[in-house]
């Protein structure tokens, strides 16, 4: 309650000094006011350009992301439990793993075009990388303890992966998860600065070039709220799917 | 069934004073981990049916590893153990084990815990929810069957690793120090329920642990293991009466046993600290 507080009081005092700066500096195309700002964001919410153009973008966002965990977790869990996997398959996406992402881009219209399918591809094989070591190292922090109890209770390897690798390697998973959340928003901004036609990063782009500020910033406002969201959503995920090791004393 | 028996290993009397045929044999049993660290090395004994046998030694002295061999998670690397006749057998439901730390899996509730080794058996889960409340009444954990094992203290958590080897009811318990790591009332207390739940149960026990209290209170023999590599260095009865309580802490005999442990393996203990130079012997006293 107190970080709460604390937190409201600097941006109050962050946006008064914003505002007191534009005012003094009086260059309204260069550094609106925050006021001007909230106005744009206000108005272009309102009129449901923004709205539109937000659920391109979360489309484009969620579809390249959801890609990607359905691509990385197993992924993660093969390469991390069995060596021969790791060999081959890991092996190949450890060299891909530095290049950056964005320097693909290019590659990706030429081969998928400049519809969506570029765009999603992008946002999935950017996001993929921190899912998967995540995930993989998850797999590879399993408590040998809980291997021997299953083993020793006749159990298979079937059943050590679904009954105690998985859960084991979720705190892990979701560290990727929010990691890959913030990677997939740049992705989604960068292939919309590059050659799209609709999407927020689109209206960043148009709001740029005909020098409205207000409207740049706005588009800034709800990439930011974007990435908050998404952010706050997986916390309540993960503290729903990993009740096992809940506050100690919360029970006693 | 491999039938004869060898005479390499120490004398095989039951605890009524009959020569049978053991459940569980170990012959010059040998393992070295790959780094090259022999934690065994001609390893022999007997055990009979029904018999609480003690594995009783210091610290690194591979007792834990015997234990790992005889539930067929690991695989000795020359000699044999041979388990109602099945030569290093894989785990199977006719070997409970309890581990140290319990080994409670934290994702599942205490009833999922306990049912592990019942799923296993190909019990349907109705059948297995009855036998993992059963044995939630016979250890005292009513009303815990769906909590997780963070919400548990020590004890409660070892007491559902108990129940989880009972449960799929097993002709030998393999118990790795189950009680080492409680505090000494809970382990004074859970000891008392071990041999409430033994006594008369017919199962064979095979219980790992460097107390010497615990060895006697519990053991109907103690194989006393040299320090690393193990061998069993000497076999001792525990002649106390059934069945055994507290008082049995008390008795002479109970004394004497104990002076007698402690004398032999003292050496051991001192050298394990680093300390105890030839001729120093006694300064502790």
């Amino acid at each position: 309650m107190r970080r709460v507080r604390r937190t409201l009081i600097t941006l109050t005092v962050l946006f008064a000094l914003w505002q007191l700066a534009a005012v003094l500096y009086d260059k309204a195309y260069i550094l609106p006011t925050p006021v001007a700002v909230f106005a744009a964001l206000v108005s272009n919410l309102a009129e449901g350009k923004l709205l539109a153009q937000l659920q391109i973008s979360l489309g484009r966002a969620l579809a390249g992301y959801l890609l990607a965990i359905v691509l990385a977790i197993p992924a993660g869990v093969i390469t991390g439990w069995w060596k021969l996997a790791n060999d081959t398959l890991g092996s190949v996406l450890e060299l891909l793993r530095p290049v950056p992402a964005l320097a693909l881009i290019p590659l990706a219209i030429v081969w998928l075009g400049f519809g969506e399918a570029s765009k999603v591809a992008m946002i999935a094989y950017a996001s993929f990388f921190s899912v998967y070591v995540n995930t993989q190292a998850g797999v590879r922090n399993v408590d040998p303890l809980h291997i021997q109890v299953m083993r020793v209770y006749g159990r298979g390897t079937w059943d050590v992966l679904t009954k105690v690798v998985l859960y084991s390697m979720l705190p892990y998973v979701f560290t990727g998860l929010r990691y890959s959340a913030a990677v997939a928003l740049i992705l989604l901004v960068a292939v919309e600065l590059v050659g799209s036609q609709n999407g927020l990063g689109f209206f960043l782009f148009q709001s740029q070039a005909f020098l409205q500020v207000p409207d740049v910033f706005s588009a800034i406002l709800v990439f930011g709220a974007m990435g908050f969201a998404a952010n706050l959503i997986l916390l309540a995920f993960e503290r729903r799917m990993i009740r096992w090791r809940q506050e100690v004393g919360s029970d006693a | 069934m491999t039938g004869e028996f060898q005479g390499t290993t120490p004398s095989v009397m039951t605890p009524g004073g009959a020569m049978g045929q053991p459940i569980v044999e170990i012959d010059n049993l040998a393992l070295t981990y790959p780094g090259g660290v022999s934690a065994l090395q001609g390893c022999s004994l007997a055990v009979q049916p029904g018999e609480f046998i003690i594995l009783l030694g210091p610290s690194g002295c591979g007792k834990s590893t015997l234990l790992q061999i005889l539930s067929g998670l690991l695989r000795p690397t020359a000699g044999e153990v041979r388990v109602a006749g099945r030569v290093n057998p894989p785990p199977g439901k006719d070997r409970g084990f309890v581990f140290q730390h319990a080994g409670l899996l934290p994702w599942f509730d205490v009833y999922t815990n306990i049912e592990i080794g019942l799923r296993a058996k190909g019990l349907s889960k109705r059948e297995a929810r009855e036998i993992s409340e059963r044995q939630i009444r016979l250890m005292g954990l009513d009303g815990f069957g769906t909590k997780f094992p963070h919400q548990l203290s020590g004890g409660m958590q070892q007491r559902v690793g108990v129940a989880r080897a009972f449960a799929i009811d097993p002709p030998i318990l393999l118990m790795d120090e189950p009680f080492g790591a409680l505090d000494a009332q809970t382990r004074v207390l859970l000891q008392e329920e071990m041999i409430r739940l033994w006594e008369g149960s017919g199962k064979t026990v095979i219980f790992v642990t460097h107390s010497i209290e615990e060895a006697i209170f519990l053991g109907d023999r103690i194989f006393v293991m040299t320090s690393r590599p193990g061998r069993i260095r000497e076999v001792v009865d525990v002649n106390l009466p059934r069945p055994r309580s507290e008082k049995t802490r008390y008795t002479p005999e109970y004394l004497a046993l104990d002076a007698k442990l402690w004398a032999m393996i003292r050496g051991d203990a001192e050298r394990a600290i680093g300390g105890g130079t030839p001729g120093s012997g006694g300064a502790v006293e």
